[in-house]
């Protein structure tokens, strides 16, 4: 059963238990004062008649007066006093009477102290309240009797309990239906917390409820949304994490790749190929070169993938930046056909991570490389430091604008078959918005497909 | 919680079906005493040996300002004195038809016609002008009253337009009763209203006994501007010199006539000699016979003992819900051209016999009752307003006297037992001056002697006041 229907019927025994037992004490103390006041009117009339009767009588009486007339004036004065309640008996024979019962075997007076009879009960199926007293005339003694039915009265006061009983239902099947409504109002919330739960168990972890007010289910309610908060910022925070792991991994693979792949060369060379002793010189320099970058760029993802911690930075000259990125990648481009022109206009410092800004430009320039077509008879790259701004730019394929406000989110191609077939993983220009973010620096693009394109990286 | 629910719902069924049974309060006690009393030994088959009554009843008091004589013939039937039920059926269809027949002298005559809805609607407007405009400045009553009034004859003339037929004309009738619902008590009654301008019979009759019922029968005096009246009525006989014209025994015969259709058991009482001047402007001279007739009051007669009747007592309960029930009286005004009218309220119809003969209450018992009940029921206390009271008996009669079966309050039904009933005139003079001919207990009264009414009436058989107006 549920709560509100729990609340509801027990509240609905309660109301009735209370309201049956007022109005059973308020019938009772009803009953009892509507009888009273018929049995005080009764009294009343009845000493009336018995006063009237005997005044009358005894004025008119004189002790020689025959029995006929006697029993004429009695009667003549009774019947001028009494309507159709009244009696009046003489040694128990009826003189005047209406009723089909005899008043004296229910209310006798009392001899010594002359107050006057009372009985109220049922005679013959009838409810009949019955006063009588004495009175003497001609030294004789009179009972006037008053008989009134009150069976209505009985009648009155049963449909008085049955109407009060029926109220007394009616209000308590009204107030339950009510009390059911309200109850249902209340817990509404519960149930809105219910949904909330589920559909945040199925993944709406923004979903919130409302809990105006200050009771307890509101309480409960504003307990419910700062748990779905905590859980919120819990899942994003692990989604987060979980996308700087992907792109860490993304990013290793990416970055290790040519390095690798120039470390397989040379160790080729090294092994097979007839080289000269500064060719071998030189092979070995880069091999040890990309080792020491491979352990560099393990520390800088790592960092970078930990961006919010910030990263650390130290003066750098920036055309150091450049011949190291050149030294990485020109085996690399010169296998493809690719030249790269290197700039430096200014030999100042910037506060740089030296090795995240390096891989920067490693992407740049192998983006750069791979705008051109494979069989295209030029293929310039072109990498220059002026004016606190690190370029990268080439005569290639270009970018559409369509693609240029998408081109650093990770994973994105604008062409996905062909960055495939070249290697491509969409993370290049992913790390180096996040490395030129990290930085505080500005990065730009500027291409016109068909022209070329240029990025900028701008302290 | 149903169960519960239930059983509360139950013993509240049971609690309303458990009303109190209807039972009457029946077996009215007193008079079923009387009853055995009167019937309790076998009575002389000649109530007037044993009675020893004298000839000639006087006793004189006085109280106060309030005067009481006894000058009175006694009269005493031969016959026993019964004990018989009846009841007031009415008059029957055929008895309707014979009356019409005789009435009507062989004229058309026609119902009334029915009011129009155009009629009715016109009286509904006059009525809700009357509302708006208001009472008189001068009229006695408040806005509340005078609304009240209208408004209930206004729901009267809304229900009668409902029924109230488009058009309507006066049906030729043969005497046919219709039946309709109405009356005082909204009894079912039969009613025949004949009409042709020169005279009219209106018949009432209630087979139920729960309403009243009567005959009225008018020759239209349209060359006159004043109707017969008592204010100068002579009792006369077959011997009294009458104006020329009136014929004692010819108006008489018309009479008989009528009795005859009428039923057994009704006869002539007394025979008066009225006339037209109204004004009192006779000085008892006998003048044109066109300007007199003849009132012939008439009464019932039970196994040969005339049943008392005064033409103003309306006996009733004092329970205000029980029917009011008239004395039967007839009378009959005749003039030279024939008769001018007859009135007969409330016909008798005689049930059983609960007494052939009833033990009576020796006359020297009921004289000593009534010379000092005569006082007491007519006691100058809180008759204050009343200069004084003359109390004049003429007539003492041993009768039947009809009282009322207790209790019963749904029909008229009675019993007709031995009474001595004494006759005559209750003469009041106001403090202003102005005399008054009252009826029983100084219910009422008339400007002028209408005819001798009931001053006292005492149970023949236990010596009891019975008291015309309660019936008991």
């Amino acid at each position: 059963m549920k709560l509100r229907q729990r609340i509801s019927l027990l509240a609905g025994a309660v109301l009735l238990l209370v309201l049956l037992v007022c109005a059973g004490v308020l019938l009772l103390y009803a009953r009892r004062t509507i009888l009273s006041l018929a049995e005080d009117q009764a009294r009343d009339k009845q000493q009336a008649l018995a006063n009237s009767f005997s005044s009358m009588a005894r004025y008119y009486a004189v002790s020689d007066d025959s029995d006929s007339f006697r029993e004429s004036l009695v009667r003549y004065c009774f019947a001028r006093f009494a309507d159709r309640e009244g009696v009046l008996i003489r040694d128990g024979d009826i003189l005047l009477s209406s009723v089909s019962v005899d008043p004296s075997r229910y209310a006798q007076p009392d001899r010594q102290t002359g107050d006057v009879g009372v009985f109220r009960g049922p005679v013959d199926g009838r409810q009949l309240l019955i006063v009588g007293s004495q009175e003497w005339i001609y030294n004789e003694t009179y009972y006037v009797g008053l008989v009134r039915d009150i069976t209505e009265v009985y009648d009155a006061i049963f449909r008085l309990t049955r109407l009060f009983l029926l109220v007394c239902l009616g209000g308590v099947a009204l107030g339950m239906g009510l009390l059911f409504f309200v109850v249902k109002g209340s817990t509404a919330p519960l149930s809105r917390l219910t949904a909330a739960a589920r559909q945040i168990a199925a993944g709406a972890y923004d979903r919130r409820v409302q809990a105006p007010g200050r009771d307890e289910v509101s309480e409960l309610a504003a307990s419910f949304n700062h748990m779905a908060q905590a859980v919120e910022s819990r899942i994003e925070a692990l989604t987060e994490q979980n996308e700087r792991q992907r792109l860490f991994i993304g990013g290793v693979s990416h970055e290790f790749k040519t390095p690798l792949a120039a470390l397989s060369l040379h160790a080729s060379l090294l092994d097979g190929a007839k080289l000269s002793d500064e060719e071998r010189a030189d092979s070995l320099r880069y091999i040890q070169g990309a080792g020491a970058y491979m352990s560099r760029m393990i520390q800088s993802l790592m960092s970078l993938l930990l961006l919010d911690r910030g990263i650390e930075t130290q003066p750098a000259r920036p055309a150091a930046i450049l011949q190291e990125a050149e030294q990485l990648s020109r085996r690399s481009l010169q296998s493809r056909g690719v030249t790269l022109q290197v700039r430096c206009d200014d030999d100042d410092t910037l506060p740089l991570d030296a090795t995240l800004m390096v891989s920067l430009l490693m992407n740049l320039v192998e983006n750069a490389a791979r705008s051109y077509e494979p069989d295209a008879a030029e293929k310039p790259v072109f990498l220059t430091y002026a004016d606190r701004t690190f370029t990268v730019s080439d005569r290639g394929r270009g970018i559409p604008s369509e693609a240029q406000g998408r081109i650093f989110e990770p994973f994105y191609r604008v062409d996905k078959a062909r960055s495939r077939k070249q290697g491509g993983s969409g993370l290049g220009l992913a790390l180096v918005k996040a490395i030129a973010d990290a930085h505080g620096a500005a990065l730009t693009l500027e291409s016109e497909p068909g022209k070329g394109t240029a990025f900028r990286v701008r302290f | 919680m149903k169960r519960t629910i239930l059983l509360l719902a139950a013993l509240l069924l049971l609690i309303g079906c458990q009303k109190t049974p209807e039972q009457p309060l029946i077996v009215p006690k007193e008079q079923q005493v009387m009853v055995e009393k009167a019937t309790a030994t076998q009575a002389p088959e000649t109530a007037s040996s044993p009675l020893e009554v004298p000839e000639r009843w006087t006793f004189t008091e006085q109280n106060k300002n309030f005067t009481y004589a006894i000058d009175a013939d006694v009269y005493v039937p031969e016959e026993p004195l019964p004990m018989v039920w009846v009841r007031a059926q009415g008059i029957s269809q055929e008895k309707a038809y014979d009356l019409f027949r005789l009435l009507s002298c062989g004229e058309e005559m026609r119902l009334p016609r029915e009011r129009t809805k155009a009629e009715i609607e016109k009286d509904i407007r006059h009525c809700t002008e009357l509302i708006e405009k208001g009472p008189d400045k001068d009229a006695d009553m408040t806005r509340e009253e005078f609304e009240q009034g209208l408004l209930d004859e206004l729901e009267y003339l809304k229900k009668a337009y409902e029924a109230a037929p488009e058009t309507s004309e006066n049906r030729i009738t043969d005497g046919t009763y219709e039946t309709r619902q109405g009356g005082r008590f909204d009894a079912t009654r039969l009613i025949l209203d004949a009409n042709n301008q020169e005279r009219e019979l209106n018949i009432y009759t209630c087979p139920n006994a729960d309403d009243m019922s009567s005959l009225s029968y008018y020759r239209h005096l349209w060359d006159r501007e004043v109707g017969y009246s008592m204010i100068h009525a002579q009792e006369v006989g077959p011997a009294s010199p009458l104006p020329d014209g009136l014929d004692y025994n010819k108006i008489i015969d018309q009479v008989n006539e009528v009795l005859q259709v009428m039923g057994p058991g009704l006869e002539i009482a007394t025979v008066f000699l009225i006339d037209d001047a109204a004004d009192g402007s006779t000085d008892g001279i006998i003048q044109d016979g066109s300007h007199y007739a003849l009132c012939v009051d008439c009464r019932r007669r039970v196994k040969g003992v005339s049943v008392a009747a005064s033409s103003s007592s309306i006996s009733r309960f004092d329970n205000v819900y029980s029917i009011p029930w008239q004395m039967e009286t007839l009378r009959f005004v005749v003039d030279a051209e024939g008769m001018v009218s007859i009135n007969w309220y409330e016909p008798l119809t005689v049930l059983d016999t609960l007494s052939e003969s009833t033990s009576l209450l020796p006359f020297e018992n009921i004289r000593d009752v009534a010379e000092k009940m005569l006082p007491i029921v007519y006691n100058p206390a809180g008759r204050e307003h009343l200069k004084s009271l003359e109390v004049n008996v003429s007539h003492v009669r041993l009768e039947l006297m009809r009282v009322r079966e207790q209790n019963n309050t749904q029909e008229l039904k009675g019993l007709l037992i031995p009474a001595w009933v004494f006759y005559g005139t209750l003469l009041e003079t106001e403090s202003d001056g102005w005399k008054d001919y009252a009826t029983y207990g100084l219910s009422g009264g008339y400007d002028y002697y209408q005819g001798d009414e009931i001053i006292l009436c005492l149970n023949a058989v236990d010596g009891s006041v019975i008291d015309p107006l309660l019936g008991y």
